[in-house]
């Protein structure tokens, strides 16, 4: 059964508009670990095509939230769904195979394959349309070619989140959801993945920034969540975050 | 010479034996304590096929689909609800399990030996020494399926999901592999390759719903041994357990030189705690 949603929480109204419908629509959602709740019932989405930050400082749980999207965590109650699909019993890898690419916050390369490798096991599961060449991606990052041949434990922490970014866009998902991406980074390189990943978007890859470093997820979002305590506690468009010092020091400042 | 092929053989043995657990262990950290009885499955489903005049080497085919099958339901009845748990819980499960295929194998059989006859009798000449003919084919048979294992494993599509999936079953299905099958497949791999064992070594020892633990207590060492990480760890392990063990057989009494293999397993561990060649962490 398949329904699309609109952007807000409202379930009566349909959207009929196909590509403005929302991707990924996460309603009051409660997930945890053991005796804690960790989330205490979080709403957002994001649509195609755009660019969401999602900021916090550390702990409030950010990654909890990812996990429970991406399938690793149980909701414990209220819903996420994918296009209008409840995912409940859908697995990590079907999540995958179905658009949706998450970059964690550890990288997800494999230490122990090959640059080559990584980049050719991650388009096997793939449908065949969205098969793609690893030549054609070593066309684009030069430095992967470069070290094509060597464990990918051996890189750098910019050439592992490089690895992952180019390897999570040529699968052209829909939807791609980065963890603490700036994380440990020069500003320079920072700033080269941002390009590629902004390039991407423009060609319709709808992104999803969960960050600490708030002001470059503001700089590049169009919109963005804060979270604090496992609640979202503050919605609206990127710009207005940007001005709003005051909110700022409130939740972000350390 | 005929210490040289002794000792080949039985590396290619223990190393054959080691093979399938370390493929199950290194992949999904499970330690399969019933993997002894998956190659006693394989030997008996020789015994059964050569007693009603099927050819021998259909036996060996044979034997290994037995042990996939009986493998596949192990993993699906016993393993696959342990993965969350992990550890511990699996290797006493799995234990459970090679209780119940012995005691099962014993009902059926009877707890006396039973023999095979070998597809070739006698000797051939190699180098000036004449040597038993069906040993020989053991080790063609044994290079010729680990040289396979190794093939699969590094140069095939199949062997690379496995290896990516050996990095960790989380960033596997972040990349859209199904964790799950591959873990299943794998354990049928590990599983056909044990009964393949058991079937080639039923000419050679005699068949009881024992034979397994015998084996696999070298099997053990073998991983614990050569570590993990490396498809050279399990080859160093074997040579020095299989190796070692047949070398000092030739020259000293059983019990002696159980003893001094052990020991060497000791100071093995003492001094390179995460394997010979392993990189990974040994838990």
């Amino acid at each position: 059964m398949i329904e699309h949603g609109t952007p807000d929480v409202t379930p009566a109204t349909v959207d009929v508009r196909p590509d403005n419908g929302s991707l990924l629509k996460v309603t009051a959602v409660r997930a945890g670990y053991g005796d804690s709740t960790v989330l205490e019932g979080v709403s957002c989405h994001v649509s195609a095509g755009e660019f969401v930050a999602l900021i916090g400082r550390n702990g409030v749980g950010k990654s909890t939230l990812m996990k429970a999207v991406t399938g690793r965590l149980p909701v414990r109650s209220g819903a996420v769904t994918w296009k209008g699909v409840n995912l409940e019993r859908w697995s990590s890898h079907r999540r995958v195979r179905n658009g949706m690419r998450w970059v964690d916050e550890d990288r997800g390369v494999f230490p122990n394959l090959t640059v080559g490798e990584n980049l050719a096991v991650a388009g096997k599961p793939l449908p065949r349309s969205l098969a793609y060449s690893v030549d054609a991606i070593m066309d684009n990052f030069p430095k992967l070619r470069e070290k094509s041949a060597q464990r990918a434990a051996s890189l750098s922490g910019g050439e592992q989140r490089m690895l992952a970014l180019a390897r999570a866009i040529a699968a052209r998902p829909e939807l791609l959801m980065l963890d603490e991406f700036s994380e440990g980074l020069q500003p320079s390189i920072v700033q080269e993945l941002i390009a590629t990943l902004r390039e991407a978007n423009r060609d319709g890859l709808g992104v999803l920034m969960v960050e600490q470093n708030v002001r470059l997820a503001v700089k590049y979002a169009e919109r963005a969540y804060v979270m604090d305590k496992g609640q979202i506690v503050h919605e609206g468009t990127a710009q207005a975050l940007r001005e709003d010092e005051a909110l700022l020091q409130r939740y972000l400042v350390v | 010479m005929d210490i040289i092929l002794n000792v080949t053989v039985s590396i290619a043995i223990t190393l054959l034996m080691a093979a399938g657990l370390y493929i199950v262990y290194g992949l999904m950290n499970v330690i399969n304590m019933a993997h002894g009885e998956l190659l006693t499955i394989g030997a008996y489903t020789v015994v059964i096929l050569t007693a009603s005049g099927a050819p021998f080497w259909v036996g060996v085919v044979a034997g290994a689909a037995a042990a996939g099958v009986a493998g596949l339901c192990v993993e699906a009845l016993v393993i696959r609800r342990l993965y969350s748990v992990g550890g511990l819980s699996t290797l006493l499960a799995t234990w459970g399990v090679a209780i119940v295929i012995q005691q099962l194998l014993r009902i059926v059989f009877g707890p006396s030996a039973q023999f095979v006859s070998a597809p070739v009798n006698g000797t051939s000449n190699v180098l000036g020494t004449s040597y038993s003919t069906y040993r020989l084919l053991f080790l063609g048979a044994a290079i010729l399926v680990l040289a396979a294992l190794t093939v699969a494993f590094t140069r095939t599509s199949w062997g690379l999901t496995i290896r990516a999936t050996m990095d960790g079953a989380d960033k596997a299905e972040a990349v859209g592999i199904n964790s799950r099958r591959v873990y299943m497949a794998t354990f049928i791999v590990g599983s056909a390759v044990a009964g393949l064992t058991g079937a080639l070594i039923a000419p050679l020892a005699s068949v009881t719903p024992l034979m397994g633990t015998q084996y696999v207590v070298q099997a053990f060492l073998v991983v614990m041994v050569g570590g993990v990480g490396s498809l050279y760890a399990p080859l160093a392990g074997a040579v020095l357990i299989g190796g070692l063990s047949s070398l000092m057989t030739t020259f000293l009494d059983a019990t002696t030189a159980q003893v001094i293999v052990l020991a060497a397993v000791v100071v093995a561990i003492y001094f390179r705690p995460n394997g010979l060649v392993g990189t990974a962490d040994l838990r």
